[in-house]
């Protein structure tokens, strides 16, 4: 198995958001979205995704409707609404300078402190 | 946000559906990720097994959606409730005593705020009140105001005042025949302009228009929205119909909506016939008459109204003037804010019933105080299998609230209760409440029962928390430590109640004394079999050689009446008011500070009808009384004021009011009849010859030697007889008016009895119920001294000593802030000082015995007890 790492507090959103925001999916969908954008790097509890996809509908950061599954099987699928973009967006500024600011931190050579 | 709100709705209402729709997604979820496991080639059973176990738990999940939800909250609020309901229902009794205890209290301070709801914050009916204003006029050397004539309405509304719109009525009485007979009514003469300026609806059909409003117009009338319930229960056919003002056919075409708030001017509430004022009657003949001026300032109407917009309103008025060199113009608002005295009056009321609500509270408290002690056990025991704090804390408070819930309509029910009460009493006439149960009423009532409920709740919710677990358990059924605990809180409670009650009985003890003072106040009138009523000519106008109401020698027939001692006529109603005001100078020494007085025109016989003999000379002869002579009654505080000590009788003097500037001679001084109330001091007051001041409706006043009843119908027909025209109007007993002179009182009193007597009971309930609590909590210790030899007697001192001791604290505590409410009070309490012996005395003594009653029975019930029984039961 492929070394993983556990997910930042927080990030967890953020990935839902990107990855609702391709195209519309169910809930097992985002899971294997997620898994195939960060190459199955990263851990999540399968079932912790569905409280986390409520509570962005109930910000209305995504919208749900029921659809049919490839299998032809009755789904929920989870779309990014506009406020949804915006606040990934906003995410993604802050994540950047995030890991740009930790990553000038960790780079610091001992002659340049 | 809505949008949120809208999933959260969905959830609940359709509760069902979330949770398949829940479940199935996740299954869903498994499902597909067990084919795809089994697509890599894992066996079945496999990879259904894996596809669960890397899910995680499904049941947390589930309630992490539903958390998310808001739903959790819910549920755990339902719960509550139902946990709630079936412990209330295991104990009907206590139930029913908390609800009777909380029914009471909200009640009567609903009942309060319903009169202030009514009075105070509704207002009156017009939109933006604020900028109505009544124009009135001066000139320059004189600063008494007068209403502008109709010529100079006319006038300003021929130029034009741009910014302000005008209206114009004049107050008027009317004989009104709708069916049947003619009847008095007073009607409001209204220019086209004065509805709509108010901002009134008709209720049906329309108002006047600019064509009702001139001269020679067709005859119409609307009537206000009383008239056409009870006259034509409210149909609209009445719309068109042809009713006889002063014997002239009139179209109705509207009706005007009621207008009985206090801050109406009164002619509005009074009137039930509205008539356009510039074709009714003669209007050419009344051009001169005043009439009184209404102005609406500011067009703008969402901006609120500046001063100086006022001020440029009153200039415009005043450079239309048609006569701008004379007269000074001046707008005063027309709508009064209800009255400093009134409102302290609700103030007042209001305190009260606050008091007796926090009485009824900390009963309920101390019920539920009795009850939570009871369950501690129970409480130690859900603790100790994992209910949190807070869990608990909910639980005993969801109690408290449904309690308040279930109070609410006990409450209700009984502020509707008083509030009939007090509009039947006669004195709601002078209040002239318009206050109905209204929805704001009822907001009030249900804010003030929820409220209400868990600030009396978080006492015992406190307690049942407080605790640590194991005391509960290990203590089992004689909790010691908590039950200590919660006794001191229960007798702080009844300090309380007894502490506020002495305060709620003392001033309602002043009250009722104060009212009783003044029932009994000399009226020098001897209201007994003394009837007054007003006499009026109908048709308008009167001819120049028409006699006037006391030409008609009306009092000749009436005195003729078997029955009739004797009859006088009178431009004043004593008691009641009435009367001119106007300063006086006399022959003696003309000063320059001129003296005022009220004065009033009688006929002969008039102090006779009053049983009010004069203290020095003689009535006016029938002569003198037509106008014959220049004579005067005055009364003997205007003998104090304009002579001193000096001899009255004989003396002259002159009304700044008489323009004629006739130089008027005493001959009798009267005793000082009331003007308005019997608690107002008397004023100075000089009677003239009824022909000096004679009015077109003047009192006539009717002295009987028996019952009234028995000739009233011959002085109706004894004044009709003397000429058709006449109208007889106000007819009422001179006990009524004595009665009406002071309603406040009456209110005042009345109301602080009640809450008096709601608050001591409240309070010994809540003293008997702390009481019997104790004697069962103490069974045992009972039991054991009984066993060793204590008698009865003794039993029931102790407990009563017990009571009497709390009873005792409260009133230690209550007695002086009482006397410091009481000392607030005093200007309102009439010949009683606040500190008055007779009702603190009559209060501790009442306070006293109750409580000794409610604490001898649970004391009588101890001494029963029977130390076998006790004893073996433990």
């Amino acid at each position: 198995m492929a070394k993983t790492t556990d997910l930042l507090p927080g990030t967890l959103d953020m990935l839902i958001l990107k990855a609702a925001s391709l195209r519309p999916l169910h809930g097992y969908g985002i899971l294997l979205r997620i898994g195939q954008i960060s190459g199955g790097a990263l851990n999540i509890t399968q079932g912790s995704l569905y409280p986390a996809l409520y509570r962005l509908e109930q910000q209305d950061l995504i919208e749900a409707e029921w659809g049919v599954s490839d299998n032809n099987r009755r789904a929920r699928f989870y779309s990014i609404t506009r406020a949804g973009r915006r606040r990934l967006k906003e995410e993604r500024a802050s994540w950047d300078r995030l890991t740009a600011a930790i990553a000038a931190a960790l780079n610091t050579t001992p002659n340049e402190v | 946000m809505l949008r949120r709100l809208q999933l959260i709705a969905d959830a609940l209402l359709h509760r069902d559906r979330f949770e398949r729709e829940m479940a199935d997604e996740m299954s869903f979820h498994m499902q597909a990720y067990a084919d795809d496991l089994m697509r890599s080639g894992m066996p079945r059973a496999e990879a259904v097994r894996r596809a669960r176990l890397e899910f995680g738990g499904v049941e947390t999940a589930l309630e992490d959606c539903r958390q998310v939800r808001g739903l959790q909250f819910y549920d755990q609020v339902v719960q509550d409730v139902r946990h709630g309901l079936r412990s209330l229902r295991r104990s009907p009794l206590v139930v029913a005593m908390a609800v009777l205890c909380l029914g009471v209290g909200i009640g009567l301070t609903t009942f309060v705020f319903s009169i202030i709801n009514g009075l105070v914050l509704e207002g009156p009916p017009f939109p933006q009140a604020d900028r109505l204003f009544t124009v009135t006029q001066a000139r320059a050397e004189l600063p008494a105001q007068e209403s502008p004539s109709y010529s100079v309405f006319v006038a300003w509304r021929a130029a034009g005042t741009p910014g302000i719109e005008l209206a114009a009525f004049r107050p008027r009485s009317v004989a009104v025949t709708a069916s049947g007979s003619a009847e008095r009514q007073q009607a409001v003469l209204a220019s086209n302009e004065l509805l709509p300026l108010l901002g009134l609806r008709p209720v049906a059909g329309r108002s006047f228009n600019t064509v009702d409003d001139r001269p020679g117009a067709q005859p119409v009338a609307m009537i206000s929205e009383s008239a056409w319930q009870q006259q034509f229960d409210g149909r609209t056919d009445a719309i068109g119909r042809v009713i006889l003002v002063n014997g002239a056919p009139h179209v109705l075409v509207g009706v005007v909506p009621r207008l009985s708030h206090p801050a109406v001017p009164g002619a509005f509430r009074s009137a039930r016939v509205w008539l356009p004022l510039g074709s009714f009657g003669s209007s050419v003949a009344e051009a001169a008459g005043p009439v009184r001026v209404i102005a609406r300032v500011g067009s703008n109407a969402s901006a609120p109204l500046a001063v100086p917009t006022v001020e440029v309103a009153r200039q415009t008025l005043e450079a239309r003037h048609p006569d701008r060199d004379r007269w000074a113009v001046s707008m005063q608002p027309m709508t009064s804010p209800v009255s400093a005295t009134t409102r302290a009056l609700l103030a007042i009321m209001m305190a009260a019933g606050a008091a007796v609500l926090v009485i009824a509270c900390g009963n309920v408290a101390n019920l539920l105080l009795a009850r939570t002690a009871r369950r501690e056990r129970e409480i130690a025991i859900r603790r100790a299998l994992g209910a949190t704090r807070a869990q608990i804390f909910r639980q005993v408070l969801a109690e408290s609230v449904l309690l308040g819930i279930v109070s609410m309509p006990v409450a209700v029910v009984i502020s509707s209760l008083c509030l009939r009460l007090l509009l039947r009493s006669p004195s709601v006439d002078a209040l002239n409440l318009i206050v109905t149960m209204n929805a704001h009423v009822l907001g009030f009532a249900g804010a003030l029962s929820l409220g209400v409920s868990l600030a009396f709740g978080l006492i015992p919710a406190i307690q049942a928390t407080r605790g640590a677990t194991e005391v509960g358990l290990a203590s089992g059924a004689t909790a010691t430590y908590g039950e200590r605990r919660h006794r001191a809180t229960r007798a702080t409670l009844i300090i309380t109640e007894v502490a506020i009650s002495l305060i709620v009985m003392v001033s309602g003890a002043l009250f009722a004394r104060s009212f009783y003072r003044l029932l009994n106040v000399p009226t020098v009138v001897d209201t007994e079999n003394l009837l007054s009523l007003r006499v009026e000519r109908v048709d308008t106008p009167r001819g120049a050689d028409d006699p006037t109401i006391s030409e008609y020698r009306i009092l000749e027939r009436l005195r003729a009446i078997p029955g009739v001692e004797a009859a006088g006529i009178a431009t004043l109603l004593p008691i009641r008011g009435g009367g001119e005001r106007s300063t006086v100078e006399t022959s003696a020494a003309p000063t320059d500070r001129a003296p005022a007085v009220i004065y009033a025109g009688v006929s002969d016989g008039f102090f006779e009808a009053l049983r009010a003999p004069l203290l020095l000379g003689r009535e006016f002869n029938e002569s003198e009384a037509s106008g014959h002579a220049a004579v005067a009654i005055i009364n003997q505080r205007a003998a104090l004021r304009l002579w001193q000590d000096a001899e009255p009788l004989g003396r002259q003097f002159r009304l700044a009011a008489d323009t004629a500037g006739t130089w008027f001679t005493v001959v009798g001084v009267a005793p000082d009849v009331p003007n308005w109330d019997v608690s107002d001091r008397p004023q100075p007051t000089v009677y003239l010859p009824l022909g000096f001041v004679a009015v077109d409706d003047p009192y006539v006043f009717v002295r009987s030697a028996t019952a009234l009843e028995s000739i009233m119908q011959s002085v109706r027909g004894e004044i009709s007889a003397v000429d058709g025209r006449l109208v007889i109007f106000d007819i009422q007993t001179m006990k009524d008016v004595h009665r009406q002179a002071f309603w406040r009182q009456k209110t005042l009193g009345t109301a602080f009895g009640l809450f008096a007597i709601l608050s001591l009971l409240l309070a010994v309930v809540g003293l008997y119920g702390v009481l019997s609590y104790m004697v069962v909590q103490r069974r045992r210790e009972m039991g054991v001294r009984l066993a060793l030899g204590a008698d009865g007697t003794r039993i029931v001192r102790m407990v009563v000593t017990e009571g009497m001791r709390l009873v005792a604290l409260g009133v230690g505590i209550g007695l002086p802030l009482a006397l410091a409410v009481a000392r607030l009070l005093q200007s309102r309490l009439l010949g009683v000082r606040f500190a008055d012996p007779v009702s603190l005395g009559g209060v501790l003594a009442i306070m006293f015995g109750v409580a000794m009653i409610a604490a001898y029975v649970p004391a009588a019930r101890a001494a029963r007890t029977d130390p076998n029984r006790v004893l073996r039961e433990q």
